[in-house]
Formats: C-alpha cells, sequence, structure tokens
C-alpha cells in the first residue's frame, strides 16, 4: 500500500508538471514499456524510438490522466505504447509482425515430462517466434502480465475484461506459450542436436552443480 | 477458473507480492499441477527477455527526456486524451524547420509572446472591419442578401487565407529562428525539442543515423559558439553531447552492418561530421583556443577509434562539405590507430587519429599491418 501511495503521489506530482517526478515514473516503467514495444516490433533502436515517444506523449497528455485506482497509471502508459504500436503500423501500411492465428494452429503436443523443470533462456527473436503461434488474447496477455509486469486487474483494465477472466486467461496463455517453445526447441535439436539456448532440466541442473562447485 | 489455472494465479499473487519463493509455491500446491514449476518460471524468465537492451535504452533515453523537459516541454498538448490511438508526434525536418508542435510552441509562446503562432480559433471572421453581425434576437432573414453574403464570404475566406500565411510565416520564422539558438537562449527549448521529435519519429536507422548527425552537427556548432563567448564549460558539455551523438551513430552503423543493411549514407554522414570536427579542431587552434582544441582533438581521436573498432569503412570527404570550421581545409596527417594513441601530425592540439589529408580530405586509413 505504502508503494501505491508513493506511486500515486509521483503521479500527481508530474500531473503538477514535475520534471523530477516524472523522471522517476520514467525509471519506473521505462524498460517494462521498452521490453513490450521490443517484442511487437523486434526492433531495438525502433523500439527506442517508440518508447521515447510513449514517455514523451505521456508528458504531454498526463493532465488529462485520470487515475482508477492502485496501478491505472502503468495500465495509462501501456494503452500509450498499444496506440504508438496502431499508429506505427497504420504509418508504415503493413501488417503487425505477429499475425493473428487460429486456434487449431497451436501446437498440440505437450512434452513428455511435463514436470520438469526448462531452464528457461529466451531471446527476443525466440519469444517472439513462439508468440506468433499464439491467439491475438493470448499474446497481449502474455506481454502485459508477464512482459509488462502489469497486474491481472490492470491487464483485465487494458483489455477490458474482468481480473477473474484474466486469471484463467493467463494460465492457458503461459501453457500454449510454453508448448510452443518447447515444439520450436525440438524442431531445433533435431537440426542442430543440441541448442545452447535452450536446455533441458538436465543440463540446467549440471550447470548450477557446476556453478556451485 | 479451473483448480490449476487457481494455483497457477495464486502463486503469481504470491510471489509478486514477496510472501513465498517459487519453490515454497509449489511445495504449497502438493503436486497438485507437476507443471506448475515450470510454468512460473517461464513466467519469470519473461521478465527478463531483453532486459539488457531496455537497461541501455532507458539510460540513454533519459537524458535526452530529460533535456527534452528542461528545455521547454512544459506544455501541456490539450489534443492528448486517452482516445483510442493518440496521433505520432509528427515528422519534423531539421532544416529548414515547420511550424513547432504544440510543446514547444507554448514553450515559445511564453518566452517570446510576439513569435507565437494566434490559434486559428481565436480569429472569427465576424469580428473583421465591415462584417455585419446579426443583431441580438434576430434570425437568419436578417442576414444581407445572396451578393453581400456572398461578398463577406469571399473577404472572410481572404482573411482566413491570410491568418494561415501568417501561422506558417511565423512558426517558420520561430523554427529559423531556433536553428540558431543557443544554449540559455529563449527558443532553445524549441530547437531541442525538434530535434527530439525528428528522433523520435525517425522510423528507419538510416533516417535515424542522419538525424543523430543533424543533431551531433549542432552541437558541435554551438560548441563553437559557446566557445567564441569565451563559455568554455558549456562547450565542453556541448562537445561530450556530439561525442555521444557520433558513438550512437557508429553503434547504430555496426548494427546495421551486422544486418547486412547498407549504412552508405549514414557512414558517408559519419565522415562528414568527423571532417567537420577535425576543421573545428584546426580552427580553434588557429584561434589560439588550444584547451577547446585540445577537447575536440581528443573527442576526434575517440571517435576514430570507436569508427575503426566498429570496422566502418568511413570514406574520404571533401573540404568542402563543411558548414563552419575552417574553409582552408587541415593540415594534419593521421593515421588511425585502434589504441586510440594516435600520432596525427598536425598542429591541432589534441592528440588526434584521423587527419587531413593535406587536401582537406578527411583520412581515415589505418596503418598498414593493422
Amino acid at each position: 500500500m505504502e508503494r501505491e501511495d508513493a506511486l500515486d503521489a509521483l503521479v500527481e506530482r508530474a500531473i503538477a508538471r514535475d520534471h523530477e517526478a516524472f523522471g522517476a515514473l520514467y525509471d519506473l516503467y521505462f524498460e517494462r514499456i521498452f521490453r513490450y514495444v521490443l517484442l511487437k516490433v523486434g526492433e531495438p533502436a525502433e523500439a527506442e524510438d517508440l518508447a521515447a515517444t510513449v514517455f514523451l506523449n505521456a508528458w504531454r497528455g498526463i493532465g488529462h490522466f485520470v487515475s482508477r485506482g492502485p496501478g491505472s497509471f502503468g495500465a495509462w502508459l501501456f494503452r500509450l505504447a498499444h496506440n504508438a504500436l496502431v499508429d506505427r503500423y497504420r504509418h508504415l501500411r503493413e501488417a503487425a509482425p505477429l499475425d493473428e492465428v487460429d486456434e487449431r494452429d497451436l501446437p498440440n503436443d505437450a512434452r513428455d515430462d511435463p514436470a520438469s523443470v526448462l531452464d528457461w533462456r529466451l531471446t527476443v527473436e525466440e519469444l517472439r517466434a513462439a508468440l506468433a503461434t499464439l491467439t491475438e488474447e493470448q499474446r497481449e496477455v502474455v506481454l502485459l502480465r508477464f512482459v509488462g509486469e502489469l497486474s491481472a486487474r490492470e491487464v483485465g483494465e487494458h483489455m477490458g475484461k474482468q481480473e477473474g477472466t484474466v486469471r484463467g486467461l493467463q494460465f492457458r496463455a503461459i501453457d500454449a506459450l510454453r508448448r510452443a517453445l518447447v515444439q520450436s526447441s525440438g524442431a531445433r535439436e533435431n537440426r542442430a542436436q543440441s541448442n545452447p539456448l535452450w536446455t533441458g532440466a538436465a543440463q540446467g541442473k549440471a550447470r548450477r552443480t557446476h556453478d556451485r562447485a | 477458473m479451473t483448480e490449476r489455472e487457481d494455483i497457477f494465479a495464486a502463486c503469481l499473487d504470491e510471489l509478486a507480492a514477496g510472501r513465498l519463493t517459487m519453490e515454497q509455491c509449489v511445495a504449497r500446491d502438493g503436486g497438485a499441477d507437476p507443471a506448475l514449476a515450470d510454468r512460473l518460471a517461464l513466467a519469470r524468465a519473461l521478465g527478463r527477455v531483453g532486459s539488457a537492451e531496455a537497461g541501455a535504452a532507458r539510460t540513454r533515453m533519459r537524458t535526452r527526456l530529460m533535456a527534452a523537459l528542461a528545455d521547454g516541454a512544459n506544455g501541456e498538448d490539450p489534443r492528448i486524451d486517452e482516445s483510442p490511438t493518440i496521433p505520432a508526434a509528427p515528422a519534423i525536418r531539421m532544416i529548414p524547420t515547420a511550424a513547432p508542435p504544440a510543446p514547444w510552441a507554448a514553450s515559445a509562446a511564453s518566452a517570446w509572446p510576439a513569435l507565437a503562432p494566434t490559434p486559428f480559433t481565436t480569429i472569427a471572421p465576424a469580428g473583421l472591419p465591415g462584417v455585419v453581425t446579426p443583431m441580438p434576437g434576430t434570425t437568419a432573414r436578417a442576414m444581407p442578401h445572396h451578393a453581400t453574403r456572398r461578398r463577406l464570404v469571399g473577404r472572410a475566406l481572404s482573411a482566413a487565407a491570410a491568418v494561415v500565411v501568417l501561422c506558417v510565416g511565423l512558426g517558420w520564422g520561430v523554427g529559423n529562428a531556433a536553428a540558431s539558438a543557443l544554449p540559455g537562449d529563449p527558443l532553445y527549448g524549441v530547437k531541442r525539442g525538434q530535434e527530439w521529435l525528428a528522433l523520435t519519429t525517425a522510423i528507419t536507422d538510416q533516417r535515424r543515423g542522419e538525424v543523430l548527425i543533424a543533431i551531433a552537427d549542432h552541437r558541435l556548432a554551438e560548441a563553437q559558439a559557446e566557445a567564441d563567448r569565451g563559455n568554455d564549460a558549456t562547450a565542453q558539455d556541448l562537445t561530450a553531447e556530439l561525442a555521444t551523438d557520433i558513438q550512437q551513430v557508429i553503434a547504430l552503423s555496426a548494427t546495421m552492418t551486422d544486418r547486412h543493411e547498407g549504412t552508405g549514407t549514414v557512414v558517408a554522414a559519419l565522415a562528414q561530421e568527423l571532417g567537420r570536427l577535425q576543421r573545428a579542431q584546426d580552427h580553434e587552434t588557429q584561434r589560439g583556443n588550444a584547451a577547446f582544441a585540445q577537447t575536440l582533438g581528443t573527442t576526434l581521436a575517440n571517435e576514430m577509434t570507436a569508427a575503426q573498432n566498429a570496422h566502418l569503412h568511413l570514406p574520404k570527404v571533401p573540404a568542402s562539405g563543411g558548414t563552419h570550421g575552417n574553409p582552408a581545409g587541415g593540415h594534419a596527417k593521421g593515421t588511425a590507430t585502434p589504441s586510440g594513441n594516435g600520432h596525427g601530425k598536425g598542429k591541432g592540439g589534441g592528440n588526434g587519429t584521423g587527419g587531413n589529408n593535406g587536401n582537406g580530405d578527411l583520412d581515415v586509413t589505418p596503418t598498414p599491418g593493422e
């Protein structure tokens, strides 16, 4: 609660055109916004431009921000990010790189051993490829909830859904993503026998043991 | 929600609140969901993807953002709201400039009201001389006949056109006046705002590189002007800024090369900028400003080294390409070394690794054998 109060105070000061407060909000949110945008566009330089645009627009429009409770500022920033992306696609006259897919396109085969824990070391490219196999809704939940680190309530506010709906959706989204990553890893392993970016539980355990040693 | 969905959601909440570790959460579940640990691990890993890029970007962009805010981005744009899409900032040409966007215009208005464009909404044709304003309480039937109305409409349109011309002219004037503004000038904020917008709206890497070079060139001109005024500290700060801009161009070019994208335009612009830097150093040396000349020389040396380390092949640049500096061209023959401890023979005073080959061309040929 203290953190939320502090955040509200920062937002209030920023609304009053306090540069320092806005800088603090920038520090709090920039990386999350950047990573969200990066996973949408794929190019760090472009993501940097878009994230900068988000914060410039936030500064220009912060006088119109109306708090709807804890975390609503974060949700508002992500809405600006979404708007900037929509605007960018409109300008480029190109389809979003993450095309919508039908549910039936989702990979079905889960891993043989569901209980094993993978050492998830993902690159932006790998994750983007896996995200492209998710539905639009699942993808947005993954990006907002886990990459953008918004709460389920904030994600719901952003997507126009109930918090409970998001809590169910996030499970199905992470599960679909997990299957997609496993499948793509399997395909790569078939081709290359080994994958330095994708290691199984045994390899992860061995590495941890080695690190401890 | 199913039981697994519920357990997963509850665990995420506990982890976010710091009440439980992942292992504790999985243990609490008691094996009801064998894949819970893996799902949680993946969720956690997602929060780290792109972190390295994000951290670097945050530091880089923060300086620019705060500089833009401090320099005049105080105006609030009433057009921004929570509508479904917010239009991106308009593309602003660096030179000549278009009318500044609202925040910068607002800044200019407060600093220099005479130059602030008049909003269209305050111009009402009915207020023009000769326009008959209906008396209160009259109806449309009280309006003048058609000929008079046409004449009035014609006058109103002429007046509106005049206002448009005036606004465009004033906006262009503000932009042009801002182009030569120096730190502390009322319009300097407008200038920095235009740069910021141009950079943030540069869609392609090539355009971004060109804008960065243009910005670096602004800083160089400003640094020289400040040095002329005797403001050495400001000149040093501006030189440091230009060095950062050039380093970004070098990094960008290297990235583009890695992606097998054409870098010809950007690298050529970079070489020209380094040539201007060289000439500025010569100019300052001739003026007897050894300290600033040394700063420029050191900056040039560092940038040349960085360019070489990035394996950029800089073309030779004709001396006439500069817009400022010593038109007589340089007189140093320098060779670049990867170590950065160059051995330029020029009288620049710095440890310049790049030099001018005597014909006014920037010579960045590496030492044989490197």
